[in-house]
């Protein structure tokens, strides 16, 4: 999937100029920068969202103007900041509207093999019964990442798709960060998955994303692999703070940002 | 890292039995639903001014078919005063409550359906009231140009205009309540009472420009009675309710993906802006082909619903058949009521069901706000 010279107007303003950025299947790519700097102004409209002022938008090699509306679905996921879902549908006919654009396509076994891995890999089974607007935040979110993931988790490298995420983690409890990164490696491991995420915290960025794209004011900064990216030297004059980067264990990487009006503390925090 | 241990095969098995409960949940509430509407329809034609025998539409069927004859039955048949009444009157005004409470109720669940919200109904967002306003202005161009077709082509214009009058509240209030992150209630709310307003001045309008003969016709039409159900316009009215329910079961579907928000209805491969017209298309024929015979009768649209989706959930594959069917029902008897409760008198059914449905509805939204999620 890719973004050919993405520009994006709104109210006489561009939002998003100039930005072109290759997501391969296999890859990670995290869209790293402040607030404003256009995150999810290019992710939706690498996700046909948003009309693109300027430039277009690939998947798959086809313009994505020109994919059918289900065609499209069986290549892409998207999944969005904020969900507006206030009918009471049960947690397992929500996550099974993932699998609508392959309805007829695959057998039933196919299909519960599909929900069954989703279900493993996000610990969604004590949900399942569950009525989404008696959720909690976390739960919603992780329930609405079930979904795309359905859509998604049964392609193939022939046939990669791809998943687009918006903050998917924002109201994760720490665990669950590393379930749903860990939930979609299988599929990126072996090429059939490539994702586009949305991120504002950099160690999760420098964790799991395999490629960085750093935006400000609209315009791509800089766009390589996370070791690259993510250093002190590209950061700071971007995100205006200082900041430093750790390697608590090897091949591990921690960003950590040092405030100028951080209080100092006495004492340690312990380390696990 | 393993988070959780994998659930058991239990659990998953256990998923699964419920899974095929739930499946079976709307097929019990449709099975009901029609068990109901069928008791109702038996009842309501067996009372009434004239009292005709529990199997008489069994007997009369058969007296049609001449299977009577063929099986030599010797029992006494049908007067020829009860076989008027039955074919003429009371027939055709069951079948005629049964198919308008139907379109009152799938009308509903679909326009609940396409606003992402429970309280939209064709009454509150002002459809109805275009259907009305609609149907009032055709009264008054019959009456004034006097069209030469005679009183069928008067009829056949109202449902026209009527359908228009839906189709244009409908749209607007969409375009004006909702966005990208569904529908504002108070907008929503807001909105309709200004369209009910400004489509009632236009009828009150339409009202002081006609003649007395039109002027009665509109104030009869208004009341809103089933007693105008003649084998014609139940035609019709079975005609569109068909043709429009078959368009909106096709839609179902991706009316539960609509729910999930515009754009990941989108992004699930639904094409979102012909689903939307699909549906505001295919809810106000359905709507304004009832509203345009039988007048306002409120409540039906928004409560029916409301209660199936408690039983049945909110997916529309089971919502939408089992609201038609409870609509028919409880319109049926609805108007058994209306018309024997007061006897000799017939009560307005709008009356009625508003008695009925608006404190029902309020009891619904006191003990289901939560659930439901429904906030300002």
């Amino acid at each position: 999937m890719r973004a050919l010279d993405v520009g994006v107007r709104a109210a006489g303003r561009w939002l998003v100029r100039e930005v072109s950025l290759h997501v391969p299947a296999g890859r990670v790519c995290a869209l790293v920068g402040p607030n404003g700097a256009g995150k999810s102004t290019l992710l939706r409209a690498m996700a046909g969202e948003l009309r693109t002022a300027e430039g277009a938008v690939f998947v798959g090699g086809v313009r994505l103007a020109d994919h059918e509306p289900l065609a499209l679905a069986r290549r892409r996921a998207v999944l969005p900041q904020h969900a507006s879902l206030s009918f009471p549908f049960e947690v397992r006919e929500v996550v099974e509207m993932g699998r609508r654009p392959f309805a007829g396509l695959h057998g039933a076994a196919h299909e519960r093999r599909v929900l069954d891995e989703v279900v493993s890999s996000l610990d969604l089974a004590p949900l399942l019964g569950r009525r989404y607007p008696s959720l909690s935040g976390g739960e919603r979110q992780r329930v609405q990442a079930g979904r795309v993931l359905a859509q998604v988790l049964d392609a193939t490298p022939e046939q990669p798709r791809w998943l687009l995420l918006d903050e998917p983690t924002a109201a994760f409890d720490l665990p669950r960060v590393g379930q749903l990164f860990e939930a979609i490696s299988r599929p990126v491991r072996d090429g059939s998955l490539g994702v586009l995420v949305v991120v504002h915290d950099l160690t999760i960025a420098a964790t799991f994303a395999d490629d960085v794209a750093l935006l400000q004011g609209g315009g791509l900064v800089l766009h390589g692999h996370a070791r690259q990216v993510l250093t002190p030297e590209h950061l700071e004059p971007v995100f205006g703070t200082r900041l430093i980067t750790l390697e608590p264990e090897p091949g591990r990487q921690v960003v950590v940002p040092l405030w100028a009006a951080g209080m100092p503390r006495r004492g340690g925090t312990e380390h696990g | 890292m393993t988070v959780s241990a994998q659930p058991s095969r239990q659990t998953q098995r256990r998923a699964r039995l419920a899974e095929r409960l739930v499946a079976s949940r709307g097929g019990v509430a449709l099975l009901v639903g029609v068990c109901a509407l069928v008791a109702a329809m038996i009842v309501a034609t067996h009372v009434g001014a004239l009292r005709t025998p529990w199997d008489a539409p069994l007997r009369l069927l058969g007296e049609l078919l001449g299977l009577d004859r063929l099986f030599g039955v010797d029992e006494p048949g049908l007067t020829a005063g009860q076989r008027a009444v039955l074919l003429n009157l009371r027939i055709p005004r069951v079948l005629f409550a049964a198919v308008v409470g139907a379109a009152l109720g799938l009308s509903g669940a679909a326009v609940q359906g396409l606003f992402r919200n429970p309280l939209a109904a064709p009454e509150v967002i002002g459809a109805s009231a275009g259907a009305a306003c609609g149907a009032v202005i055709a009264i008054m161009l019959v009456s004034w140009f006097t069209i030469p077709l005679g009183p069928t082509a008067g009829l056949a214009m109202r449902p026209v205009f009527a359908f228009v009058g839906a189709v244009a509240v409908t749209a607007a209030l969409y375009r004006f309540a909702t966005g990208e992150h569904g529908t504002s209630v108070l907008t929503m709310l807001l909105a309709g009472i200004a369209a009910n307003a400004l489509m009632m001045s236009v009828v009150g309008l339409a009202s002081f420009l006609s003649d007395d003969a039109a002027l009665r016709d509109i104030t009869l039409w208004m009341l809103g009675s089933l007693s105008s159900a003649t084998w014609a316009s139940l035609g019709i009215v079975s005609l569109v309710l068909l043709v429009g329910g078959a368009w909106l079961m096709r839609s179902a579907s991706a009316l539960d993906l609509l729910l999930l928000g515009e754009a990941e209805a989108g992004h699930l491969g639904t094409d979102v802006p012909a689903l939307k017209r699909r549906v505001i298309v295919a809810s106000s024929l359905v709507l304004s082909a009832a509203i345009a015979f039988v007048g306002l009768i409120s409540f039906v649209g928004l409560v029916v619903p409301h209660m199936v989706r408690l039983v049945v959930g909110p997916g529309h594959r089971w919502l939408l058949p089992v609201s038609a069917v409870s609509g028919a029902a409880l319109l049926t008897f609805a108007d058994t009521l209306a018309r024997t409760i007061a006897a000799p008198a017939e009560l307005p059914i709008g009356v009625l069901t508003a008695l009925i449905g608006g404190p029902v509805f309020l009891l619904l939204l006191r003990s289901t706000r939560r659930e439901l999620g429904v906030t300002p």
